[in-house]
């Protein structure tokens, strides 16, 4: 006899999906209790049939149901019992691999490829040989041997009669040689002179701009230098002082100077600034110059620039020893350097804010 | 070039206060690099009357002094032994900043006496050097009043420049020159220095003889007899203390005066030490000369000399010698003013590396038609404070100085600085710069003046013009441009890419020396020497990046910095002449890829993770990783030899990759680390022509990929790169992919041979493929690695 009271309740204590399984099998399993009751039906007359049959489909409907509802909450709590016992801390946190840096020269670099790059300047990449002979490097910049003007950079020299060059102004008589007139190019690289303290290396960085065409003139080197200057240190007014100065290889020649204050080695570019500070210097393309690689000087004129990209880093950034930039401490660079996709750029800020 | 306003004033009548001649200076091209105000740290002081003093009961040196400061009476405790009742002086009181130390005074117990300031002496308020007691003012100063005005009745109490005089301004290096410039700026007037010609009363008895006047153009000699030299006059002592120049005798400090108020270096032998005749010549070389300075000098042919029967006496322009040398018993005296070639005195200098004042004037260019004029200034100076008697002027040689035109174009003015000044005002500008104008119309012919023989053309002409008329009012005009101009070529892009792209590999970019060590250089053909190097162990211009990153890397974990993952792009040398170069990119990885966690995910590098980083290199190059071998013969030994391969794209070798040798570990000092390499000769990589077109259409097939595993046992030297190409080519339609999913070498096996499983995808194009298709393709694939020795272990 069925009694479904009896299965109802066991089903209601089952513990695991393993213990409901057998009772399932027990109840309606092919010799289940259940199943043996409905086979006994074919043995009665049909009113009795009947009656019975409709009350064991009944009793089978409530069970399975029964079942069905505890199945699924037996399911829950034990799914729930095996994920508890997979917890995880998470207050931990998982080290990643140590992150690469880009060196802020290269940033720098980079900026200033942007600004010239949007004023029309072409850079020049190649034939711009660090090892440099006495005539690119002096002779033809209007230096000649014993003039005063060589020592004002200490120079080193190899072995077999070349040097090493003193300034990237080298690469204005390289470029000229190669392409003539007109030109608008700038070009950034090493140059090396014999000094080592907390501002000078022995070798350093200097971007070098040359415009040489049939009217340019002084009033566009100043423009394109404050132009520059306004870019690069993303403010819309510099305050600049240009004042007269000498390099054999300009006439006039001046030097920049950018109104600002300088305190804890953090730069503020402002009229209310304490100081100048001395940022590049420059010139109109001395006439002997282009003579030097066969222009004609009263027909094209230009001007040139030149600027320490340490010296620049150095300012935009904060960074107080010129020395440390040719280091290799890691702690150094991730804290100077810059993420691989802070890439500057001239439609938004120039660098990231 | 230090020089004072006081002495500025001499020469030039002006308003303008210490602070707007800087300014004005400045804009001339005279950079002001330094104004210091004698008077600013004396702003606090005041006048101290001792009205008792007594002896402190308790010290055999100190007094008690009672100090009248016009409003009270301080007690002072003093050391000082001309301290006395009656002196007025200096009084410091608690808060003074002392101008000899920078330290600031404090109420202090001296002896058990309190002290309410200090008198002070001379050398404690940078006054000068006497320190053996209190200073005494004159007895018309007042208790209280300010010890700027006090001291102004017997000190000079100046305001010093310190001017940076660049090459082209010769002038700047005479206080005269620096007055004369300014007032050609309209900021003051010029006045010139009075000169009376000596009256000579006899001949000089040292005749002169010059065999050099092709440089010693001219030499000029006065004899002049019954000086009495001694110690200079204060306000002398006063004058060369200001500009930082030693007292010696009044005969030196007049010549130095001349050279530093004139820009005429002079010089003055004693007459009576000189031995027969002086001649003036070149040295033959290799003589020796002791100067001045006490050094003894071994001298080069060319070296211009003046000889008398003794010898050598003086270094031309240079330094004088130390055995004719004017002393305090000098009675006689020869004084020179001459003009020598620049570029002979500056190479004398340079080759005997020897300084002086007179040969930083000399190499510079002086004015070349004033010596006689300098002559007479010094003599006037000499028998004003020494006395004697002049002799006439002896002269050899004559500086011809010849007069030159330059032809200035008025319009070029402007058409050289972009704006325009008055033809007049261009007229006035060089006329005070001392040029002689004349007005031709659109022409000025302008004659320089014999001082300023660095104007040479009309772009000097400018440069005078636009500075004095004033840099600040150029205009600016910008020079973007209208149209777009490609600045940049792709392959500058790519170079300005690579950094990011081995930034993001986790690589960190480093800038390092392009010199090194010759004692750390691999496998150098003939080394680059740099003759006069910064330091001894950067001698060479490097070959390869690599060394200075090992260098780095071991700098690192000396600083306990246990991972270096670095990279530098940058400049390599083959030669010692300029373009033999190459640009190249090295990177180096040592030590665990992060910190080392509870995850355990950080990872020793190797050779496969720089492997990697060649491939990304080659990737922004635009070459792929098919197009690029790696061999292992001929390798460089500072690599492990079964741990690194050469790269090879286009026939040519590009780069190493792989482990640094043991031994070259060894040699940079890198302990117990493994290191990993690689670097890439840049300038071989192509020129790549791609553009922003349309991609070749992707296709993705409706049906899904079959994935086949085998594995085959094989002689251990058959590279497993051999395998994978093997089973790629074995069916290039279908075979979409193969990878090595396993490698067993061990005891299961015999020593020589390895188990190596290859895992393949074969793709469905249109149809799905029969069982017996899928078998034919799979088993060609198997059979192209039997073919390599291979077999089959399982499938």
């Amino acid at each position: 006899m069925i009694d479904k009271n009896e299965i109802l309740e066991k089903i209601e204590k089952a513990t695991s999906t393993s213990e409901l399984e057998s009772l399932n099998v027990e109840v309606l399993g092919k010799s289940g209790s259940l199943s043996l009751a409905l086979r006994e039906l074919g043995k009665m007359t049909p009113d009795e049939r009947k009656v019975r049959g409709a009350e064991l489909n009944q009793i089978k409907t409530e069970i399975i149901s029964a079942m069905d509802t505890k199945k699924s909450i037996l399911e829950l709590s034990e799914i729930n019992k095996k994920l508890e016992s997979d917890k995880i801390d998470v207050s931990l946190n998982k080290a990643e691999d140590s992150k690469g840096h880009i060196h802020p020269l290269t940033q720098v670099r980079e900026e200033l490829l942007q600004i010239f790059g949007s004023l029309g300047f072409r850079l020049v990449s190649a034939n711009d040989p660090d090892i440099e002979d006495d005539f690119h490097n002096f002779t033809a910049l209007n230096v000649p041997p014993f003039h005063p003007a060589r020592s004002m950079q200490d120079t080193f020299f190899v072995e077999g009669g070349n040097l090493l060059r003193t300034q990237t102004s080298s690469v204005q008589i390289r470029e000229m040689e190669r392409t003539g007139v007109p030109v608008k190019v700038i070009t950034m690289g090493r140059v090396y002179r014999s000094d080592w303290d907390a501002t000078h290396t022995p070798m350093f960085h200097q971007i070098e701009g040359l415009y040489v065409d049939k009217n340019i003139n002084m009033s566009h080197l100043k423009g394109c230098l404050i132009d520059f200057l306004k870019a690069f240190f993303e403010v819309d007014d510099v305050p600049t002082q240009f004042r007269p100065s000498y390099f054999p290889f300009t006439e006039p020649s001046a030097e920049m100077d950018i109104r600002c204050s300088l305190q804890n080695g953090e730069l503020k570019i402002g009229a209310n600034g304490n100081r100048w500070l001395e940022i590049l210097g420059c010139g109109m393309v001395h006439p002997n110059v282009l003579k030097a690689v066969g222009v004609d000087p009263d027909e094209y004129q230009g001007f040139a620039f030149g600027m320490g990209i340490e010296r620049l880093t150095m300012l935009k950034y904060g960074i107080p020893d010129m020395r440390k930039c040719f280091e290799t401490d890691t702690r150094w660079l991730s804290h100077y350097g810059f993420e691989a996709d802070d890439i500057p750029n001239m439609i938004t800020d120039l660098s990231k804010k | 070039m230090l020089f004072t306003y006081n002495q500025l004033k001499k020469y030039l009548k002006t308003e303008l206060t210490p602070d707007e001649i800087a300014n004005k200076l400045t804009m001339l091209g005279l950079e002001i690099e330094d104004v210091k105000d004698m008077k600013a740290p004396l702003a606090d002081f005041i006048v101290g009357e001792i009205v008792e003093c007594e002896n402190h009961p308790d010290s055999d040196h100190l007094h008690l002094l009672k100090v009248n400061i016009g409003t009270e009476i301080l007690n002072v405790v003093c050391g000082a032994p001309n301290a006395r009742k009656g002196l007025k002086g200096i009084l410091a009181r608690p808060g003074n900043i002392i101008p000899l130390d920078g330290t600031k005074l404090k109420k202090g117990m001296v002896r058990g006496r309190e002290s309410n300031g200090m008198m002070c002496s001379e050398k404690e308020l940078g006054l000068g050097d006497n320190h053996d007691g209190i200073i005494e003012l004159p007895s018309d100063v007042k208790a209280g009043d300010s010890a700027i005005s006090a001291l102004s009745k017997i000190y000079n109490l100046d305001v010093i420049y310190d001017g940076n005089v660049l090459p082209n301004h010769p002038d700047y290096l005479g206080v005269l020159g620096i007055a004369r410039d300014l007032a050609a700026g309209g900021f003051g007037e010029l006045l010139m220095p009075e000169i009376n010609e000596v009256k000579a009363k006899f001949k000089s008895p040292i005749t002169v003889e010059n065999n050099a006047t092709a440089d010693a153009h001219e030499f000029n000699t006065r004899y002049i007899k019954d000086v009495k030299n001694g110690p200079s006059p204060k306000w002398l002592v006063d004058y060369l203390s200001s500009v930082e120049m030693n007292s010696i005798s009044a005969l030196v400090d007049i010549t130095n005066y001349c050279l530093h108020s004139l820009n005429r270096p002079l010089h003055v032998f004693d007459a009576d030490k000189i031995k027969g005749k002086l001649v003036v010549d070149y040295a033959k070389g290799g003589e020796e000369f002791i100067a001045l300075d006490g050094n003894t000098y071994i001298l080069n042919a060319g070296d211009i000399v003046i000889r008398d029967d003794n010898g050598i006496q003086s270094l031309a322009g240079v330094m004088g010698g130390l055995a004719t040398s004017c002393t305090m018993e000098t009675k006689n005296v020869l004084l020179e003013s001459a003009y020598f070639n620049p570029v002979v005195i500056r190479k004398t200098a340079r080759q005997l590396k020897i300084e002086s004042d007179s040969k930083a004037r000399f190499e510079r260019g002086i004015d070349p038609c004033c010596t006689v004029w300098g002559m007479e200034f010094a003599t006037n100076k000499i028998l004003e404070i020494c006395g004697g008697e002049a002799s006439e002027i002896c002269k050899t040689g004559k500086c011809e100085f010849k007069e030159y035109t330059i032809d200035f174009p008025v319009s070029y003015f402007a058409k050289r600085v972009g704006f325009d000044i008055p033809k007049t005002d261009m007229i006035t500008i060089l006329s005070n710069l001392g040029c002689k104008v004349s007005d031709n119309g659109e022409i000025l012919s302008i004659i320089p003046p014999s001082y300023r023989q660095d104007l040479e053309g009309k772009a000097d002409i400018t440069e005078e013009l636009v500075r004095v008329y004033g840099f600040e009012k150029l205009p600016a005009v910008s020079v973007k441009p209208e149209g777009d101009e490609k600045v940049v070529d792709t392959k500058i892009i790519h170079k300005t890419k690579l950094p990011r792209t081995l930034a993001s590999r986790g690589l960190t970019e480093v800038y390092t020396w392009s010199f090194m060590s010759d004692k750390k250089e691999f496998d150098v053909k003939e080394s680059i020497k740099i003759i006069n190097p910064i330091a001894s162990d950067l001698n060479v211009m490097r070959q390869s990046i690599i060394p200075n990153l090992l260098d780095g890397v071991k700098a690192n974990l000396s600083r306990s910095i246990m991972t270096s993952n670095l990279f530098e792009i940058g400049p390599v040398f083959y030669g010692n002449k300029p373009t033999e170069q190459n640009t190249s990119v090295a990177g180096i990885r040592q030590g665990l890829s992060g910190v080392k966690d509870w995850a355990n995910s950080a990872k020793l590098p190797s050779f496969y993770d720089v492997k990697n980083d060649v491939f990304a290199v080659l990737s922004v190059f635009g070459v792929n990783a098919s197009s690029v071998k790696f061999e292992t013969k001929d390798l460089p030994s500072w690599l492990n030899p079964y741990k690194s391969a050469s790269i090879i794209f286009a026939n040519k070798v590009i780069g190493y990759v792989g482990e640094i040798h043991p031994l070259t570990l060894k040699k940079f000092g890198i302990k117990n680390a493994n290191v990993v390499a690689f670097e890439i000769n840049l300038d071989l990589m192509p020129e790549s022509k791609s553009k922003g077109t349309a991609k070749k259409k992707l296709t993705i097939s409706d049906f899904l990929p079959i994935n086949r595993d085998f594995a085959v046992i094989i002689d251990d030297t058959v590279p497993a790169g051999n395998i994978l190409n093997a089973v790629k080519n074995s069916n290039k339609e279908y075979i979409k992919d193969a990878v090595i999913f396993d490698i067993y070498k061990g005891e299961k096996l015999d020593s020589d041979k390895k188990s190596v499983a290859v895992h393949i995808t074969i793709e469905q194009k249109d149809k799905t493929l029969t069982e017996d298709e899928i078998n034919v393709i799979f088993n060609s694939a198997i059979n192209s690695v039997v073919k390599l020795g291979g077999i089959l272990r399982d499938k």
